[in-house]
């Protein structure tokens, strides 16, 4: 009934994204929102094409413009965030378990699910007490769950529609009020402020800003405590994830313009993890996440990480 | 020989909408169950078995329903299980269902004596007994000892009288609620109330919203247990197919010896753990161990399904006419002795329908149980296709909360898990109970093994398909 959390191997959550049994059809609309869910991403998370925005080396005003007209739609599950929707309890329960295991050494979760207290501080809930960041926040499909899972959450994109689209969604339930904050802002922002987190995550972002580099030094700079995590997720340079993504998507089934992805920029496991040990991190797992488009399901898999991959790295300055 | 009744056939009608409720408040649960019946019952045990998520229980009789679970904790601990009298609406629950009962607690709380097993079946029909000389070819017995060669329980399924399980499910519950009063703040309400109207969350994304005084309560999730003639269904317009079989189910508990040494080999399973089954033209009648009498005999549940004015006839003429009327029923390959009906036992007759929602799961509210699936009793599945459903519902909602999941939300998306679970499983084996129906009519052995096979207890019993075939096959 309830399988304990650890790494990806949750057959049972795997299952859980398999959705609505959507036949053929079903999964080629999947991919496809997927395509064009990642060519948003590219509009409104970075700086690829308009590198010279001023102020913050991620954001670009008219890009920007164009993924708001689309926000509206994150929460619809057939809509383009659809592939999403699908990936996104097996991201959260990964999430959920390296925080569980990394930072509070948590062997066996025992703790309620859902808020007891009327003041909704969620003392008893498994994520109690730990803040986290969500860079590239967009409508709120990971904040939303690791903040009912009971972490203090704060959600940032560069679009403020989708801001707005997270803090409208939010309001449903009143147990999430005190524990999720969604700003308008960049993550270069937030250092100027000097916030400080116990966990930064940024998923599906690294591949699309201009300099990935800064980025991922200015999420790490965020990271507070000793052993506080970076969770990233992005895309591997490889023949495969080339063949999927600019082959597949772009040049033979044009489902996004010829451009929007540019191999050369994927980053392998490898330079990103130097990237992050060259900022005082230990990585500490890496796991492949895939879509098997016959049974329409995403798994977790520590061996392959061809395509997309989530590394997670842990703080520990000397 | 079926007829279609009143307009409750309107497929895929699109279901309208509630109106939004003018008063809210902050009280809400993860999942609200409407209908404390077994599925329902069971699926508030499953939910809170790990005291995790907010579960709301309705019931009309809960008061009721926990007050007999207090008396019968009373009997069991001063040992006098024989004593109670037996009730007519009995079940049979498959291992599979038992699995299912065991997981949360509930199964344990049945003493040995109130679920006996069924460890062999027999199923024969009127071929075999048209004629004076017995038919061998037209009898199956199914011995599960025979199939124990796989690691499955050496029975079929157990029979448990529907009384005495719901009075195990509500002490599980009634445990639940007390040990919240002394400790964490409460995982689990019963109200002793109907539902009566549920609207919609004017804040949006549609949580329902269970009208009641004082306070209206708001549920992620409304699980409609409520039976076969759900007012949650209702309420939402989802679509039910229906049609009566024109038939009544006939129920008595009689007190049965049988002559052992007159049949088959030795060591086999004796009467009281066998159940009888014959298809008579009329429509099959079913005999399952239910209690051993100190005396050595064994009371035995009939469910006699038949024609209406027949079950008329068996319903109002003596008892010594019904006992005479059963003898002739079950002549066959066995002897058994009907002596009597049980102390205190009374004959029941229930209308036979069909009834199946084509969808199980409308936004935030999903149907279980009989409110989804009204089934024949004849392969005895019912409270089996709820508990199935009961199990994967509370998996999925489980898995789900696991990952911050809004339970109902993501459009519906774990509800509609649970459908895919379970809508085609059911649809099959619907299907296959009415093809039992309809095929009791065809002599011969092959007809009887299909009909065999369309019951439940069979097939969930291990290597019986195979030997079916093989007896099909003359080896
Ligand atoms: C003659 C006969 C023999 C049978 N024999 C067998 C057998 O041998 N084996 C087997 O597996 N099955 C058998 N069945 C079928 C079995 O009884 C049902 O499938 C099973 O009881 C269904 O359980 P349920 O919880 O879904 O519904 P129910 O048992 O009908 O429970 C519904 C509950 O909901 C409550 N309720 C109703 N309206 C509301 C409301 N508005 N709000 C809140 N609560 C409400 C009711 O009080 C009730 O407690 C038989 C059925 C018949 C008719």
């Amino acid at each position: 009934m309830h399988p304990k959390l650890h790494g990806g191997s949750r057959q049972s959550d795997v299952e859980d994204l398999h959705g609505q049994g959507e036949g053929r059809r079903g999964k080629d609309k999947m991919i496809r929102s997927w395509v064009a869910w990642r060519h948003l991403r590219s509009l409104g998370q970075n700086v690829r094409r308009c590198s010279s925005s001023p102020q913050s080396p991620s954001v670009d005003a008219a890009e920007i413009l164009k993924f708001n007209a689309l926000s509206a739609k994150w929460w619809n599950t057939q809509g383009h965030a659809a592939f999403l929707h699908r990936m996104n309890p097996a991201r959260v329960a990964f999430i959920r378990s390296v925080i569980e295991s990394l930072l509070l050494r948590k062997d066996a979760p025992l703790a309620v699910l859902t808020d007891r207290e009327e003041d909704g501080s969620g003392t008893c809930l498994p994520l109690h007490s730990v803040s986290v960041l969500d860079v590239g926040c967009g409508g709120g499909l990971v904040a939303e769950p690791l903040a009912r899972l009971g972490a203090k959450v704060t959600g940032i994109d560069g679009a403020g529609d989708a801001v707005r689209v997270a803090n409208e969604h939010a309001k449903m339930e009143a147990s999430l009020r005190s524990r999720l904050e969604y700003r308008h802002a960049t993550v270069e922002q937030l250092v100027q402020e000097q916030r400080a987190f116990d966990v930064v995550t940024a998923l599906e972002i690294v591949e699309h800003v201009n300099q990935p580099r800064e980025f991922v030094a200015s999420c790490a700079a965020l990271v507070s405590k000793k052993g506080g995590l970076l969770v990233l997720s992005t895309i591997n340079r490889t023949p495969l994830s080339y063949a999927a993504t600019i082959l597949g998507a772009e040049k033979l089934t044009r489902i996004i313009p010829s451009g929007t992805h540019d191999w050369n920029r994927y980053i392998t496991p490898g330079e990103l993890g130097a990237v992050v040990e060259g900022l005082g991190f230990t990585v500490e797992r890496v796991v492949g996440l895939h879509f098997n488009p016959l049974s329409g399901v995403f798994f977790l898999s520590e061996r392959n990480l061809d395509i997309n991959y989530i590394m997670v790295a842990a703080w520990h300055p000397r | 020989m079926m007829r279609r009744v009143g307009n409750s056939c309107a497929l895929w009608r699109a279901p309208a909408r509630r109106a939004y409720a003018t008063k809210i408040s902050d009280a809400w649960y993860d999942v609200v169950i409407s209908g404390g019946g077994i599925v329902g019952a069971t699926v508030a045990c499953l939910l809170t078995s790990q005291r995790r998520l907010r579960v709301a229980l309705f019931e009309p009789n809960a008061h009721a329903f926990l007050e007999r679970a207090g008396k019968e904790d009373a009997k069991h601990e001063y040992g006098e299980q024989k004593d109670r009298n037996v009730s007519l609406r009995t079940s049979t629950i498959t291992v599979e269902s038992e699995a299912v009962l065991q997981s949360c607690g509930v199964w344990q709380r049945i003493p040995e004596l109130r679920r006996p097993k069924v460890k062999r079946m027999v199923v024969w029909d009127h071929t075999g007994y048209s004629s004076a000389a017995l038919h061998a070819a037209s009898v199956l017995n199914f011995d599960a000892s025979a199939a124990s060669r796989t690691q499955q329980p050496e029975y079929m399924a157990s029979v448990v009288e529907n009384e005495t399980l719901l009075s195990a499910l509500y002490s599980q519950l009634r445990d639940v609620q007390n040990e919240n009063s002394t400790s964490a703040p409460s995982c689990l309400d019963i109200f002793a109330e109907p539902v009566r109207d549920v609207m919609y969350n004017p804040r949006g994304d549609e949580w329902p919203v269970i009208q009641r005084t004082p306070q209206p309560l708001t549920a992620r999730v409304l699980v409609a247990t409520d039976g076969r003639n759900s007012n949650i269904r209702k309420l939402f317009s989802m679509p039910w197919f229906s049609f009566s079989y024109e038939q009544r189910a006939v129920v008595a508990n009689v007190i049965v010896s049988g002559d052992e040494q007159k049949q088959d080999k030795p060591g086999a399973s004796s009467i009281s753990s066998t159940a009888f089954q014959n298809f008579l033209p009329t429509g099959p009648i079913a005999l399952l161990p239910i209690r051993h009498l100190a005396s050595g005999e064994t009371v035995m549940n009939v469910v006699w399904s038949t024609s209406d004015t027949e079950a008329m006839l068996l319903q109002d003429c003596t008892e010594t006419e019904f006992i005479e009327e059963l003898r002739d029923a079950l002549t066959g390959p066995h002897a058994l002795d009907f002596k009597s009906l049980a102390a205190g036992s009374q004959r029941a007759t229930f209308p036979l329908v069909f009834g199946h929602a084509p969808q199980y799961v409308n936004g935030r509210v999903a149907l279980l149980g009989d409110a989804a699936h009204a089934v024949h009793p004849l392969a005895g599945q019912g409270v089996n296709l709820g508990l199935a459903d009961a199990a994967s519902m509370a998996n999925r909602l489980m898995c789900a909360a696991e990952c911050g999941r809004d339970l109902g939300g993501d459009g519906g998306a774990v509800l509609l898990n649970y459908q895919k679970d379970r809508l085609l499983k059911n649809v099959a084996m619907i299907m296959s109970i009415d093809a039992v129906g309809r095929i009791y009519k065809t002599p011969g052995p092959v007809a009887a093994a299909i009909r065999a096979m369309g019951t439940g207890i069979i097939s969930s019993a291990p290597g019986i398909k195979d030997r079916i075939m093989r007896y099909a096959m003359g080896a």
